[in-house]
């Protein structure tokens, strides 16, 4: 599995195709909401968290989507399904790539976003790490199983969002709240239902990947 | 690893559907462990479904199959014995053959280190070693494909036309690997259009005409003249 | 086990579902006292609360049949579980529809966010894009799988799904309250059992017909395939 992990990484470090233009759709989306929503100061504080989750969730189903497609170059997902590793680790492998690769992502648009809304990160700055990564391994989950699902499709990877966006979210509402209660400088713990609910999501998520995920692949 | 008296591939009854469209009917087959077996056959035939099903890559739709003592679809353990080389080749285009290799080496468990580079250089593409897959040839790609089959030292090779791309110089490289494989006791499964190549290499030659085995050489393989007259006589007859 | 049920509730159903429709539909507009709160509108809720019923019950069919298409691989599962989702879409809009059709009588607006209408809405989409998974992805052997996989996770979601809408309705007020809170007529309990009656045995009947509908087209798909290769010479 770390095997996938690797080499994954070394492609997209190689190849340079997904975290560039996750970051310029991830600002676009940040910047159009700003200009379309004709924000006042006194508005920001309360849309603020729920901006940079949608910026996060438009880029993120963009790059879950083309996860697989360097598999079927070549059709390298055989050569997945001829080696020993267990199915479920491939998933698991997908999902760690796709969790770092957003979680970088993330790492660049965060400061962005405080930068343009003029929000304060430092108020609890941990809390939203946690929170962030929280809702991001959901997200990442729920598109990785279906990211397949998706190329199968006419429409191919395009249709990833119908598929996933549905599922998602309820693990926003969660996600949307909590931020904003972790950058008002609440403490995780305080957190409580929102907390739990990301939680369950991402244990949902992730574990129906991980058993599912063979009937995704073979035949 | 010596002939076990266990039989390589055991396949009995053997039918897989696609829709409406029935590939392989009924197919009966029993290879014996260390046996070269060339498969020939029309385009259609099913000998591509037969080995990508023997992978594991597809499910029966009816009849049973055994490979190396293991009902099909086998687990972990069986897919690490198993070799196969197929029509696309199960490479990443953005890496180099090294690093190929070393993530099918990882993946497999066995040394990433000197067995590819080995390989590598067995195959006659150790001066590529560090370029990207995408600028390689079509011949190139099949002497990597070939190594990456047995890189791991499987007990069953499965070769789906592993001549198609290949030169003379590859089609013999390729010759004289499979003469290492039986020698260590490798059971190989070939398909492959090209009679005389083949026979050079096969202990036993079959063909796969609509779905079934239409004619099988058992014991005493004939020489490319009168397997052509079997083949033709074979694909008339199904 | 799906031929069976699907085979009986053919023939036997259409005669007691005729019966106990006209009976709820006389109950609910002559029988049953008007609510002294709500009014006239309220008796939409003897439509809306069997329609929710019946579209769990829907949904939780259609998790089972995909469970079961996955572990048996049997075609027949998967009729059963589409079946189950295409007539829980028809049962959900009618929950969306006569929610809204209800709110906007009773308090003036059309749509609101209440924690109730939104988990239907989000479980419409849910199901809604299962179909679209379903239609795009017609040509591939796959497909059936793919939406397999897709229906059982969004049955699973479905408590998470209510929780999650409960947390937003933090934002947003709680406009239709329970109703269950109101009855205290017995022939209002009555005629909910009679409506919750008719419309599950309405759904089952339905998903009857479906299944031997996507049978049916099954058939012709296998045999239009196998004459196409007749008529051409391989």
């Amino acid at each position: 599995m770390l095997a996938l992990i690797w080499k994954d990484i070394v492609l997209e470090a190689r190849t340079r195709e997904t975290l560039p233009t996750l970051l310029v759709l991830g600002v676009l989306v940040l910047v159009v909401f700003y200009f379309s929503l004709a924000l006042r100061p006194q508005d920001i504080d309360r849309t603020a968290a729920g901006i940079l989750w949608i910026g996060i969730v438009f880029a993120s189903v963009l790059a879950l989507g083309r996860s697989f497609v360097i598999e079927r170059d070549n059709g390298c997902i055989e050569g997945l399904l001829i080696s020993p590793i267990d199915r479920g680790s491939i998933f698991l492998g997908k999902l760690a790539v796709n969790v770092i690769l957003l979680l970088a992502f993330e790492t660049l648009l965060v400061p962005m976003f405080a930068l343009l809304f003029g929000v304060d990160l430092m108020a609890n700055l941990p809390g939203l790490v946690l929170v962030l990564v929280a809702g991001t391994v959901g997200l990442a989950a729920a598109g990785t199983l279906f990211a397949l699902a998706a190329l199968g499709t006419r429409a191919r990877e395009m249709v990833l969002p119908l598929l996933v966006l549905p599922l998602q979210v309820p693990l926003l509402i969660a996600a949307v709240q909590a931020t904003e209660m972790v950058l008002g400088g609440a403490s995780v713990t305080s957190l409580g239902a929102r907390g739990t609910l990301l939680a369950a999501f991402d244990v949902l998520f992730v574990t129906s990947g991980w058993l599912l995920f063979e009937f995704v692949l073979v035949d | 690893m010596n002939a076990s008296p266990l039989p390589a591939v055991q396949v009995r009854g053997l039918t897989r559907r696609f829709g409406a469209a029935t590939i392989l009917r009924n197919l009966d087959l029993t290879v014996a462990g260390g046996e070269t077996l060339a498969l020939f056959g029309p385009n259609g035939a099913g000998k591509t479904t037969l080995l990508r099903t023997l992978a594991g890559l597809l499910r029966a739709s009816e009849g049973e199959a055994r490979v190396l003592g293991c009902r099909l679809p086998g687990d972990a353990r069986l897919r690490r014995r198993i070799g196969y080389l197929g029509h696309e080749s199960f490479l990443y285009r953005d890496l180099s053959p090294r690093e190929n290799l070393q993530y099918y080496a990882r993946l497999f468990g066995v040394d990433d280190g000197d067995r590819p580079r080995a390989l590598l250089a067995r195959v006659g593409l150790e001066r590529f070693a560090d370029r990207r897959v995408a600028t390689f040839s079509r011949g190139m790609l099949q002497r990597l494909g070939v190594a990456r089959a047995i890189l791991h030292e499987p007990d069953l090779l499965l070769l789906d036309e592993p001549l198609t791309g290949l030169d003379p110089s590859g089609a013999e490289l390729l010759a004289n690997l499979l003469a290492e494989q039986r020698a260590t006791g490798v059971t190989v499964l070939m398909a492959t259009h090209d009679l005389e190549r083949a026979l050079a290499s096969a202990t036993r030659a079959v063909v796969v005409a609509r779905g079934c085995i239409a004619w099988d050489s058992q014991g005493r393989l004939p020489d490319a003249g009168a397997m052509a007259t079997h083949y033709a006589e074979a694909v008339a007859a199904s | 086990m799906v031929d069976f049920l699907q085979g009986w509730l053919l023939r036997l159903a259409p005669y007691p579902v005729l019966v106990l429709v006209l009976t709820s539909l006389l109950a609910i507009f002559f029988w049953v006292p008007t609510d002294a709160g709500l009014g006239l509108s309220q008796r939409i809720f003897y439509y809306h609360v069997p329609a929710a019923t019946s579209c769990f019950i829907a949904f939780a069919g259609g998790g089972i049949g995909s469970a079961m298409y996955l572990y048996t691989r049997k075609p027949l599962w998967d009729h059963a579980a589409h079946a189950f989702v295409s007539v829980g879409m028809l049962f959900a809009t009618i929950v969306l529809v006569t929610g809204s059709i209800w709110a906007r009588t009773a308090w003036g607006t059309w749509w609101t966010w209440d924690s109730r209408l939104t988990t239907f809405l989000l479980l419409w989409l849910v199901y809604a894009s299962y179909l679209l998974l379903r239609t795009l992805s017609r040509d591939n052997e796959m497909g059936p799988r793919y939406a397999a996989v897709l229906c059982i996770v969004g049955a699973l979601n479905v408590p998470l799904v209510m929780l999650a809408t409960r947390l937003f309705r933090t934002i947003h007020p709680q406009v239709i309250n329970n109703p269950q809170g109101g009855i205290s007529d017995p022939r209002m309990v009555t005629t909910l059992m009679l409506s919750m009656g008719a419309e599950i045995l309405l759904m089952l009947w339905l998903w009857a017909l479906c299944v031997s509908t996507l049978r049916l087209g099954e058939r012709v798909e296998l045999l239009s395939e196998e004459s196409y290769r007749r008529s051409v010479p391989s």
